[in-house]
């Protein structure tokens, strides 16, 4: 049982190198077919491979990190022009103008992605789309750089070493080649950090946030890597046509390269090439199998192949082959062991902690000697008229486990959260380990130490365990994007490493059965252990947990208890919100006391369940103790 | 060019393709608020407003054929709303305005199988000369467009105020759960807002058309302009999409008086400055990549 996580990951390592044994099969059909196919059937070709390039980047920014793009094929055109204009004004070499289109449009996509990817969702959408439609209307509008509605061409093609790429079929060459390094980049950046980085923000921004992900600076670096693929790809077609003008860049185009990721497949590489090849294939077919079919016919089937796809098959085509092939696989082997696995027994947390987490926990620095690790001091937090948090102070030292309680609305959570940095206090500081991080950012706050588990649970749930517990441990080191993109042996190695360490983690909450199970799929008792797992990641000296007990039955609860009293005994504080009583007195070695924003109360268990403020906050002066029992059940183990 | 001269004249046009825009924006108002979805076709119902208008209304009385489309196109919205976007209703934001785009798509296909890519002339609804204010001149077709949308825009205040129908979409927009728990059916407060919408932007299409022409592509840009004049107004706020359309109408027609070229430029100007503004703030921008935790 110990060893099934660790005996997934050569499974994961076989399907990476069966896909890229597929991944060169494709490339030397590719060849292959360059040679032989015809000139109509090469230009085909090479559209197809123009759009991929573009797709895959797509992939990247709306699949791996779930930012929508409606701007993209701006970045195609912009990048063409670039190229375009470097090549006729001022005679520079097709190739050098290529990377300076790429370069530019990279500078570009920085500076519109700046502010346009702090919008979410359709309003990303809606500017990204309003972006491409000001830049096609500069193309058409600005004649003296672009020619106008009509363009200019006298573009020269690529040469290298006396070979000129004039024809279809060398330029098919040409594509094929680049398309396979595009492929390889956009694989390795789909299969390592960068990519959990990615999913982690597109399934929870603020989550990934909280684990020390900067957030905003990963969704700049896909949008900028997506637009310099797009920019590749309109370098590339500018040479190859020879000509330019705005209209293949419209916005339609941008329509018609989200088509493609989709009905390929948002959440997988192949979906991005897929895509492209259907789409475009089926595109000509119908133009040479419905004579008269013009470009009306072919608008409308677009339309509804669209839909079609988004409503019935909304993972795509590659999603779909996926799931043929796991459903063909499990059946195979349902068949050749019909025996099946006998269930296996309750997963109980580890005993041991892992030695690597002992010995890190042991190097950290637990802040100035003698001071207290966190201070709050005159901490207040206003909405409006509401005020959550009112002059607030509270020290937290090391090694010690302090329980704030308080009733509903008492300002526990609103604590958490200005800790952690989600909330921005009124007034009032925060002091963590010489660190003054009230009102800044929840990464740079979770780096120093900080990590917290969430009341509604949140773990990334279209991910696996391994990987939620993986971008907590490489949330603050590791490749970025252009590491990812070469993907060195030795990054590998160091990948193959944590995965030991994020298995370990896993054993340790009991859910080493569940190494490759979507955290979605999980039971809401093992999605909160999997939340600690990875809050342990971090390798906290703060760690604040906010109602880790509910939803949890009696044998789970001590469980927790037990795994809670382990990582304090590491030297971990400890910050815990909690409504079962007796879950707390059992626990905490302080007792903070909120109502109403205030504190009322502070102190060890036995003194806080004689003091009369706590009773009376809890219990009401007025009432009887049955009306408040019946009201607030939660109650079990107060005084009274 | 004489501003004092021209501005009045530039600012009249600007109201009546700005009352088009404020109809559509209505319209998106209505359908987001009710499903959250953003319709990116809302544009192409007003298209086939104008194109069903314009085909019909020489074999019929004006008023008859305006009837006909816009029942056409009532029909047509809640088909959509069943046929595409009813099976969805549970994907995401992504997926949904992605599927709005298909429909957006095989509409306008489908007006090009039928018409063509011929412009369509629609006769005015009063012929005679037009009004002479000052230094402006108002088309009588104009003061039909701005009278409708005043009248539109008061019987849908109106509605949503007085009906049991409005009320029950209003409350359906503002707690889908509380709604549903008095008995409010939300599939069917989506049925009628994507009716509704698909009315009030057929409306439009049909007094426009004698001003603008019918053409089988007038339908993305109207619903875009109209989009923008939603998100000015924030989206869920039907009197300020009503005026972010004046607005941006307005706008427009001054820049394009001003330099042709800007036209379509100043619309998505302002939903990228709006969406900026009002979702991040430029504060939000500095909180985002500003302070950092620092040594005490």
């Amino acid at each position: 049982m110990v060893s099934s996580a660790k005996s997934k990951a050569p499974f994961h390592v076989a399907g990476v190198a069966r896909n890229d044994l597929l991944a060169l099969l494709a490339f030397l059909v590719a060849l292959a077919a360059t040679g032989v196919l015809g000139a109509y059937h090469l230009t085909i070709l090479n559209f197809v491979l123009l759009r991929a390039i573009v797709v895959l980047g797509l992939v990247l920014l709306t699949g791996y990190t779930g930012q929508i793009s409606f701007g993209q094929a701006a970045f195609v055109g912009i990048g063409a022009y670039t190229s375009a204009i470097l090549t006729t004004r001022y005679d520079i070499s097709p190739w050098l103008a290529l990377i300076a289109a790429m370069l530019l449009v990279g500078v570009l996509a920085a500076l519109v992605g700046l502010p346009l990817l702090q919008l979410e969702g359709h309003y990303l959408a809606l500017g990204t789309l309003a972006f491409g439609l000001i830049v096609y209307t500069g193309m058409l509008e600005w004649h003296s750089l672009t020619g106008g509605p009509s363009g200019f061409s006298g573009i020269p093609a690529f040469s290298i070493l006396g070979i000129t790429f004039d024809t279809p079929r060398a330029n098919a060459y040409l594509l094929v080649v680049i398309t396979a390094l595009v492929t390889w980049v956009a694989r390795n950046v789909a299969h390592g950090r960068i990519s959990r980085q990615a999913r982690a923000v597109r399934d929870s921004q603020i989550t990934a946030e909280c684990l020390g992900v900067g957030t905003a600076s990963l969704k700049l670096r896909m949008f900028v890597l997506a637009a310099v693929f797009a920019a590749l790809s309109g370098g590339l077609y500018v040479h190859l046509i020879r000509f330019v003008n705005p209209a293949p860049f419209d916005f339609l185009y941008s329509v018609e390269l989200l088509t493609m990721a989709v009905v390929g497949g948002l959440t997988s590489i192949w979906g991005g090439l897929l895509g492209a090849a259907v789409l475009t294939v089926l595109t000509e077919a119908l133009r040479s199998a419905v004579p008269g079919a013009t470009g009306e016919v072919q608008l409308v089937l677009f339309g509804a192949l669209l839909v079609v796809m988004l409503i019935f098959w909304p993972s795509g085509l590659a999603g779909g082959i996926t799931r043929a092939y796991h459903w063909i696989t499990t059946q195979m082997r349902g068949r050749s062991n019909s025996a099946g696995t006998e269930s296996p027994a309750l997963p109980r947390v580890a005993e041991t902690i892992p030695d690597w987490l002992t010995q890190s926990m042991k190097g950290s620095p637990s802040g100035v000697a003698g001071e207290p690790l966190l201070r709050v001091a005159g901490l207040t937090c206003r909405f409006g008229g509401l005020v959550a948090l009112r002059q607030l102070d509270l020290t937290v030292p090391s090694n010690r486990l302090l329980a704030v309680i308080g009733p509903n609305g008492a300002g526990k959570t609103t604590l958490f959260n200005v800790i952690s940095g989600l909330l921005a206090p009124t007034s009032g500081t925060v002091e963590f380990a010489g660190h003054q991080i009230g009102g800044t950012r929840p990464a740079p706050i979770a780096r120093l130490g900080v990590a917290r588990t969430f009341q509604n649970v949140e773990v990334f749930p279209r991910m696996t365990c391994l990987e939620n517990v993986l971008v907590a441990l490489e949330a603050e080191q590791g490749p970025g994007v252009l590491a990812s993109m070469i993907r060195l042996p030795r990054v590998r190695a160091v990948e193959r490493e944590l995965e030991e360490q994020a298995s370990d983690l896993l054993r340790f909450v009991g859910l080493a059965d569940h190494a490759s199970t979507l955290a979605g799929d999980l039971p809401l008792g093992q999605q909160r252990a999997l939340e600690l797992a990875r809050a342990m990641a971090q390798r906290p000296r703060l760690l604040l947990l906010d109602e880790p007990a509910s939803g949890l039955n009696p044998s789970e609860r001590a469980e927790l208890a037990r795994l809670i009293r382990t990582l304090r005994e590491l030297g971990i504080a400890i910050m815990l919100v909690e409504h079962d009583m007796e879950f707390v007195m059992n626990l905490a070695d302080e007792i903070a006391v909120l109502n109403y924003g205030e504190k009322i109360a502070e102190g060890p268990p036995a003194t806080i369940q004689r003091d009369p403020a706590v009773i009376a906050a809890y219990l009401g002066d007025t009432l009887d103790d049955g009306q408040i029992q019946q009201t607030n059940p939660g109650l079990k183990g107060i005084g009274a | 060019m004489n501003l004092s001269l021209e501005l009045p004249q530039w600012i009249i046009s600007g109201i009546t393709i700005g009352g088009i825009y404020a109809l559509v924006a209505l319209g998106f108002v209505t359908i987001y608020s009710v499903t959250r979805v953003i319709n990116i076709a809302q544009g192409e119902f007003v298209m086939l407003g104008a194109m069903l208008t314009a085909t019909l209304h020489n074999r019929m009385p004006l008023a008859l054929a305006i009837l006909v489309a816009v029942i056409a196109v009532t029909a047509i919205g809640a088909g959509v709303q069943r046929v595409a976007l009813y099976p969805a209703r549970r994907a995401s934001m992504v997926t949904l305005i992605m599927i709005t785009i298909g429909v957006d798509i095989v509409l306008r296909g489908i007006a090009l199988i039928i018409w063509g890519t011929a412009p369509y002339s629609v006769r005015p609804f009063t012929p005679g000369p037009p009004i002479i204010v000052g230094p402006a001149v108002i088309t009588r077709q104009a003061l039909w467009v701005i009278a409708s949308v005043i009248v539109i825009v008061v019987v849908t205040y109106l509605f949503f105020q007085r009906t049991m129908a409005g009320r029950a979409l209003r409350a359906s927009a503002a707690n889908p759960v509380a709604a549903r728990l008095v008995g409010i059916r939300p599939e069917r407060m989506a049925l009628l807002a994507w009716a509704g919408s698909a009315a009030l932007a057929a409306l439009g299409g049909a007094v426009v058309a004698p001003i603008t022409f019918a053409t089988y592509s007038m339908g993305l840009d109207l619903g875009l302009k109209g989009f923008v004049a939603a998100v000015a107004g924030g989206l869920t706020n039907p009197a300020a999409a009503v005026i972010g359309g004046l607005l941006l109408g307005v706008l427009e027609s001054v820049g394009a008086g001003l330099h042709s070229g800007l036209q379509d430029v100043i619309a998505f100007a302002v939903l990228l400055v709006v969406l900026i503004v009002r979702q991040v703030g430029i504060l939000g921008l500095w909180g985002r990549f500003g302070p950092r935790p620092r040594p005490a």
